[in-house]
């Protein structure tokens, strides 16, 4: 019987999990940022 | 060991799609915020230009109240974000909640940011005059034409201040290379509006026509 070790897969695993979480979470955070206070720093560069 | 690898494997495909969901999630959020600050920027020119006519009429009916018998323009140009706008009037249509300045250019910009007159004589002058518009699919500008029935206002406003209300009367479907609506009318005194609008895809127009009484 052969034993594998995939815990340090499952660690990969976890950190990647956790990385598109944060990535989410800063989405949200910065998406209702940019859409509440952004327009008047935007403005100028939107075209009508 | 072989299905070890080929888990793995599998892990990878899925992380690769879950990388790429979150990608397209950050560009949906950001073209949604684009859109949505585009249509704000489009609301301020269009308040812009409708406070100008609207400043522009009452300094006219000023004038009129002290008997000074200056010219009435035909057209007053509005400058904003560096665009200069050329306006001749405004329509209002209360039921599908229209009301939006009239742009003499031609052009995208002018398209991109009101209504514009296609053809025909002077706002509130005989003849037929044709105003086009976009049908965006946000739910302004000449969208909801298509809702208009017979007897149905449509008000035109002037530089001079004067309204006129003119009432449906046909409406339709034509190609693109039918321009017959664009006629003017045997009739040599009627008032005549016709609303131009492309139909989805834009591959054919719907007018509205109406007249006044």
């Amino acid at each position: 019987m052969m034993l594998v070790d995939v815990s340090e897969e499952k660690k990969k695993t976890d950190k990647f999990m956790i990385g598109i979480y944060i990535s989410l979470i800063v989405l949200i955070i910065l998406g209702l940022i940019v859409y509440f206070f952004g327009y008047e720093f935007l403005k100028p560069y939107i075209k009508v | 060991m072989k299905k070890l690898i080929a888990k793995i494997n599998k892990e990878k495909v899925f992380d690769v799609i879950i990388v790429l969901i979150v990608i397209a999630l950050y560009v949906c959020v950001a073209l949604f915020i684009y859109s949505n600050f585009r249509e704000r920027k489009r609301k301020e020119v269009k308040t812009n230009i409708i406070n100008k006519v609207d400043e522009q009429i009452n300094e006219i009916k000023a004038n009129q109240a002290q008997e000074d018998n200056g010219s009435i323009p035909k057209q007053i140009t509005v400058t904003y974000s560096g665009i200069n706008y050329t306006v001749l009037g405004k329509i209002r249509i209360k039921k599908i909640g229209i009301y939006e300045p009239i742009l003499k250019e031609n052009t995208k910009e002018a398209y991109d940011a009101s209504a514009v007159k296609i053809s025909g004589p002077n706002l509130n002058e005989k003849g037929n005059v044709s105003i086009g518009g976009h049908n965006f699919m946000r739910g302004n500008f000449f969208i909801k034409i298509n809702k208009l029935v017979k007897d149905d206002i449509v008000t035109i406003t002037d530089l001079s201040g004067t309204s006129i209300n003119y009432y449906v009367y046909d409406s339709g479907v034509t190609s693109i290379d039918d321009v017959s609506y664009l006629a003017q009318p045997t009739d040599k005194n009627e008032m005549i509006v016709t609303l131009v609008t492309c139909t989805k895809g834009g591959k054919q127009r719907y007018f509205v026509k109406a007249k006044a009484k």
